[in-house]
């Protein structure tokens, strides 16, 4: 009988899901607001890139000074030519 | 083959490179299915209005990371669970005890001609005395017409933990149910 009842229940629940699947949603349009709030959002998001890229150019310059500037006399040619073109594409 | 359709390809590379009209008509095709999605998280037009604009903007700051693979209503759809999952855990205690009360405001299960408005009403309230990852699973199950299949897709678990967390809220609601006086042959 519990066993029944438990099957009644949630059977009982199924049928009134059944019903609510048909309401009808309330009607809304984001797409001005969507669209406002990608405009006052991406900025900060735009300059923290723009800060993480300066970072890393300025890195790349400190580093290919250092590199240039200490080590330079013992690189043959060819690895100097190598170095050069991996800092130029960093 | 891809499963996007022309339009939603056309707008989503017109988005990409900074088009918000391409966007904007991307959210005039899918507001409605992803509005009646948020209904279920929330009765409240204003909470389902912010929800939906939630939806929306998370999928655009992920729009590069669509590859295509589903419908991009699929895709909207997984954006729009994940707000109104984390919409519910968010909520205050206040809110949770006053949807309680409303639960236990009520007198019966709703007659079998009941209207869609009052079925989906009692369903809320019901569910909404469930944790959130039970009412969730219920949810896309009752609401949606979602299987275990759909529903790990969307919530993004593993299939048996969607059948494991099924199984443990029916019975939740069951208890639920029951504690309320249902299903007790001397009531009827």
């Amino acid at each position: 009988m519990a066993a029944k009842n438990e099957h009644d229940l949630l059977r009982a629940v199924e049928d009134i899901a059944l019903r609510a699947r048909t309401e009808p949603a309330p009607d809304v349009d984001v797409s001005r607001a969507v669209l406002r709030r990608l405009r006052s959002g991406r900025r900060p998001a735009d300059r923290g890139l723009a800060i993480l890229t300066a970072g890393a150019l300025v890195a790349a310059v400190v580093i290919a000074l250092f590199t240039f500037s200490d080590f330079a006399g013992a690189l043959d040619p060819l690895e100097m030519m190598m170095a050069t073109t991996a800092s130029s594409l960093i | 083959m891809s499963v996007v359709s022309d339009e939603d390809g056309q707008d989503i590379r017109q988005s990409l490179l900074g088009d918000e009209e391409a966007y904007a008509r991307i959210i005039g095709r899918y507001q409605p299915q992803i509005a009646a999605q948020m209904w279920r998280f929330s009765r409240d037009t204003a909470v389902v209005e912010e929800l939906v604009q939630e939806a929306f903007v998370e999928a655009y700051l992920s729009l590069g990371k669509f590859k295509g693979r589903a419908p991009l209503l699929h895709w909207l759809r997984k954006i729009a669970t994940r707000v109104g999952y984390r919409f519910w855990r968010k909520r205050t205690r206040e809110q949770e005890r006053r949807e309680a009360l409303a639960w236990h405001g009520e007198e019966a299960m709703p007659p079998a001609d009941t209207s869609p408005s009052e079925a989906g009403e009692y369903l809320h309230v019901l569910l909404a005395q469930l944790p959130a990852e039970d009412r969730l699973v219920l949810t896309l199950h009752y609401f949606e017409g979602c299987d275990t299949r759909e529903i790990a897709e969307r919530v993004g678990w593993t299939r048996s933990l969607v059948k494991v967390r099924a199984f443990r809220a029916r019975k939740k609601l069951k208890a639920l149910l029951e504690e309320a006086g249902y299903g007790r042959e001397e009531r009827a």
